[in-house]
């Protein structure tokens, strides 16, 4: 029970809800859908969420294989785990770091790749201070 | 001059957010039309500043013609609207609050309503505004959700992302607030009118 003027709940809601219906809703401004659909032509078109570039089948099968792998490791006699896992390792191909580094053509690569991101970086706080690259929050 | 596709003043709200999704702004604009008042009345509850409203009513139908596309379906379209300009409101609020608070209450006289009442309605609609803008913001959206768009507890979480509990401490608090200041506000007759 309220206690203003004997109202108990419910006729409080309907007293208010008969008040608000009878106020109306405040008026939209003047053009507004006009400026809306300004902006949204500068949108162009609704985002449509992408389809993911890898199907989930393809998630699924690697996910199976995954756990196949791990129960095979783990299959058998528990003693024999690390060698199968030795097994596992020893059949892939090996690329050691001090052998790649030694080819001065690689080591021009990596420093290309440096000096490009960092020209880049360097680009886009250039950009963000003279506001080219403003994109407007929504 | 947008393209009108054929037939959109006969289609219904299934078919127009449909169409709208696909790209079809005169049937956005159509939608537009159907919730602008309930757009920026709910932004207006929570800012009360014009131009705040109006700058949250755009950017809510912004977003929400960018996000047709996520728009499933599982929910009434205007919760899903209203979830969108609560959320936006709330965030400008916030932003709104941390430098320039001193301008809250700039540019803030009551829009009209869109149905105008003249006499004794209108002297109950100003004295609701009036009670309406003594409250907390977050709570004035909650009460126009729950007595003027007649969601239910559940759409409002939904809508606000707060818990059932809260939503309902909030109304019933909002409740009494707002029988104080309207006992306070009306005459005696208009009271007994709202009572009938």
């Amino acid at each position: 029970m309220d206690a203003h003027r004997g109202l108990n709940d419910q006729d409080a809601d309907k007293a208010l809800r008969d008040l608000f219906r009878s106020s109306g809703r405040l008026t939209a401004p003047e053009g507004l859908d006009a400026r809306v659909l300004q902006r949204i032509a500068l949108v162009n078109r609704p985002i449509t969420p992408a389809a993911g570039l890898i199907p989930t089948w393809v998630w699924i099968a690697l996910a199976g294989g995954f756990a196949a792998f791990v129960a095979y490791i783990y299959s058998g006699a528990t003693t024999d785990t690390v060698g199968r896992i030795e097994r596992v390792l020893s059949g892939l191909p090996r690329f050691p770091i001090s052998d790649l580094l030694s080819s001065p053509w690689v080591l021009l690569t990596a420093c290309s790749a440096v000096a490009f991101l960092a020209m880049d970086s360097l680009l886009e706080r250039t950009d963000r201070m003279h506001g080219l690259n403003k994109a407007r929050p929504l | 001059m947008q393209k009108r596709p054929i037939g959109v003043a006969h289609v219904n709200e299934t078919q127009a957010i449909a169409l709208a999704a696909t790209g079809d702004q005169a049937a956005f604009a159509w939608l537009i039309g159907q919730y602008r008042h309930m757009v920026h009345t709910a932004s207006y509850r929570i800012l009360r500043n014009q131009e705040e409203a109006e700058e949250a009513s755009q950017d809510t139908f912004v977003k929400a013609y960018q996000n047709l596309g996520s728009y499933q379906g599982g929910s009434k379209f205007s919760t899903w609207l209203f979830s969108i300009a609560y959320r936006t409101a709330i965030s400008q609020l916030r932003k709104r609050r941390t430098p320039t608070a001193a301008l809250e209450g700039l540019g803030s006289l009551e829009p009209t309503t869109h149905d105008p009442d003249t006499g004794e309605a209108g002297d109950r609609s100003a004295a609701l505004s009036k009670a309406l803008s003594q409250l907390p913001a977050e709570d004035a959206a909650i009460v126009n959700f729950f007595y003027m768009e007649e969601l239910s507890v559940e759409e409002i979480v939904t809508v606000t992302g707060l818990s059932a509990s809260n939503v309902k401490v909030k109304l019933h608090r909002s409740r009494k607030r707002l029988l104080e200041i309207l006992q306070h506000e009306l005459k005696e007759e208009a009271w007994t009118l709202i009572e009938d």
